[in-house]
């Protein structure tokens, strides 16, 4: 296939992440088993060592543990230049969020709306943590939305990739562990409206992408340069 | 067929719309049709050239709105909540009522002259009419269901699929995004503009106003109209207007959606046409008549940090000025609007198949 892929693997700390697994512990110390991960990715761009980018025409993508293949993102048209870094948005743009009922990965139908306070859910997270005491809620939630200032949750991120890279397959990691093991579940377990506490956990929603480690040297990449 | 159609949409563009149908002409293919502008009017803020309104488009979304198979158990419509001859509002319910009987938590807005709305709802958390209607399919309390549910009913009725299609540039594929489009081609042209008031301020036959309404007007301008801006009859703003807090049911109004303490107990100035008929009122239904209302502003209004600075003292109305003020909101009645037939019931046009030998299945492509 000509073009690009990028390929976004969900994982735990190092542990694949998948849908209702067992239990994995977090950075935070909660036992957490997911039963829902679902996130908004707005439109790539892929930074080429010569200065030039090509930017994805696509309105976004919504990556959804239910779905292995939404975790696949193809770039068809994208040329075969060596990347130096990929950049794109956590959550949708306000323009969306304020314009009306849009179609597509946009579709309000894919639960990804909010009802009663206009705007998409850029990120949603759900499960449980069986390790904590049977008489505290075990029961985790975290949707992450709202456009409005000062409490927009959509994020920016640029990954530059350690070593330049030809592939035509790039694969970066979601590790959910910086978004469920920044603080103890304890905390705070649930998180579904806009505002300061949604913004504080938009930032966790975006640190979840990076480069494996092993991204830092592909052999590939190491022979061209 | 194509040339008759442009030419429609040109003839439609150029007519004077004033004291023509809500819609506008409709033209027999389905094709476009304008949304009235009255006369006198700020400009719709609802962008139609993101939605542009056609004959199929708005049949689509009128049968959707009286079908109760958006419910989950096929029970509620939107009509259940918003009657026509109560200028759309859910009459009799302090609260409204939804699915198995369940209560919602505030009073049915009256659907009127939507497309100027800046917001939606008592607390403008809603930005937009079309994805307004996400709120009603999916409250626990009133539809309680998906639109991804929605969808898939929808897509397995072989009529629906037809209207879709003709609403759609020949495209039968039902989404969440065309229901939602739909729906508000339909709601976006519930105008409200030929009261007796409307053709007392444009001079026209039939608004002859007695010395007592014309009295009422003046009283309504000097100490209404500023929260009830005329003609939409509402400034769209938000504001306390002395309602005490319902301890068994505390609303903060606008403040659950902006977080700011100065938006506690802000409610949306609503539209006050065909307030005859839209009983009971406020967000909470607790008033049941105009007499109710205008007590309250006389001698009701509650003390609270945030009490709009016109009512911090009460306004002063005699019995008398009440009946004048009274006989003018009353000429606010639209009686065109509530018994035009283009907004009543569909008839028997496609519903949601019942009888399960009905249901088509989809076709693959
Ligand atoms: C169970 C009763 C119920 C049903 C069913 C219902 N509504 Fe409503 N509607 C309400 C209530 C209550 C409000 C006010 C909500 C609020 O302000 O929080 C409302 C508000 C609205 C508004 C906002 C009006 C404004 O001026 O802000 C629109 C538009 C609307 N409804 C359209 C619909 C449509 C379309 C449907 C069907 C898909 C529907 N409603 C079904 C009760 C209902
Ligand atoms: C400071 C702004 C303001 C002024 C002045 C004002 N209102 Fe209101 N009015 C409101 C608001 C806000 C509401 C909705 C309050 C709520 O439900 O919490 C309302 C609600 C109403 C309603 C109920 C409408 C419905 O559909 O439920 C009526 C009727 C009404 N006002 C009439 C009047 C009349 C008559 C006057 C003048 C005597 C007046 N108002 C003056 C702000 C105002």
């Amino acid at each position: 296939m000509p073009g690009r892929r990028i390929v976004v693997q969900p994982v735990l700390q190092t542990i694949p992440l998948v849908l209702d697994g067992p239990a994995v512990r977090t950075s935070a110390g909660d036992d957490v088993s997911v039963t829902m991960l679902r996130c908004y990715l707005g439109p790539l761009t892929l930074h080429f060592t010569d200065g030039t980018t090509y930017h994805d025409p696509a309105a976004a993508h919504l990556l959804d543990l239910e779905e292995a293949n939404s975790w696949i993102i193809d770039l068809p048209q994208a040329p075969a230049k060596p990347v130096a870094a990929v950049a794109f948005s956590v959550g949708i743009d306000s323009a969306a969020s304020t314009g009306g009922a849009q179609g597509g990965p946009l579709d309000p139908a894919l639960g990804m709306y909010w009802a009663w306070q206009s705007g998409y859910i850029n990120a949603k997270i759900e499960g449980h943590s069986p390790s904590r005491p049977a008489s505290v809620r075990r029961a985790f939630a975290f949707h992450i939305g709202g456009y409005a200032r000062p409490y927009a949750t959509r994020r920016p991120v640029r990954l530059p990739l350690p070593t330049p890279s030809p592939a035509a397959t790039l694969t970066l990691l979601a590790d959910a562990d910086k978004w469920l093991g920044a603080a103890p579940l304890a905390q705070t377990p649930d998180v579904q409206v806009p505002g300061a506490a949604a913004a504080a956990q938009a930032d966790r929603v975006a640190a979840m992408f990076r480069w494996p480690a092993a991204a830092a040297a592909t052999p590939s990449a190491r022979a061209r340069r | 067929m194509r040339a008759a159609s442009r030419w429609l949409a040109l003839a439609a563009a150029s007519l004077t719309l004033l004291g023509a149908v809500a819609f506008g002409p409709a033209p027999a293919d389905g094709g476009p049709v304008p949304l009235v502008q009255p006369a006198g009017w700020p400009r719709p803020t609802y962008d139609a050239t993101r939605n542009p309104l056609t004959g199929a488009g708005v049949a689509l979304g009128r049968a959707l709105f009286y079908d109760p198979g958006l419910s989950r158990d096929g029970t509620i419509s939107c009509a259940s909540c918003h009657l026509q001859a109560t200028g759309f509002t859910h009459v009799d319910h302090a609260v409204s009522h939804g699915i198995e009987g369940r209560l919602g938590r505030r009073n049915s807005l009256a659907l009127v002259n939507l497309a100027w709305n800046p917001t939606f709802h008592w607390d403008g958390g809603v930005n937009q009419l079309d994805v307004q209607a996400l709120n009603p399919i999916t409250n626990a309390a009133e539809m309680d269901n998906t639109l991804a549910a929605v969808v898939g009913t929808l897509t397995r009725s072989r009529a629906y699929r037809g209207q879709f299609a003709r609403a759609f540039r020949g495209d039968s594929v039902v989404t969440g995004q065309r229901v939602l489009l739909a729906l508000a081609q339909f709601t976006s042209g519930l105008v409200s503009y030929r009261s007796r008031y409307d053709k007392y301020v444009r001079h026209e036959a039939g608004g002859e106003f007695s010395a007592q309404e014309l009295n009422g007007l003046a009283l309504f301008r000097a100490n209404c109209a500023s929260c009830h801006r005329e003609p939409l009859f509402t400034d769209y703003s938000f504001q306390n207007n002395g309602l005490a807090l319902d301890s068994q049911a505390p609303d903060a109004g606008r403040a659950a959606i902006t977080g700011r303490a100065a938006d506690s107990l802000r409610f949306r100035v609503p539209s006050l046409r065909n307030i005859e008929r839209t009983a009971p009122y406020m967000h909470d239904g607790r008033f049941r008549r105009l007499r109710d209302v205008l007590h309250h502003y006389t001698a009701g209004l509650h003390q609270s940090a945030t009490l709009a600075p016109q009512l911090r003292a009460p306004l002063r109305l005699s019995p008398d000025e009440q009946k004048d003020l009274t006989a003018f909101l009353l000429t606010l009645t639209d009686h065109d609007f509530l018994t035009d037939s283009r907004f009543a019931y569909p008839g028997a046009g496609p519903a949601f198949p019942t009888d399960p030998a009905a249901i088509q299945p989809i076709p693959t492509p």
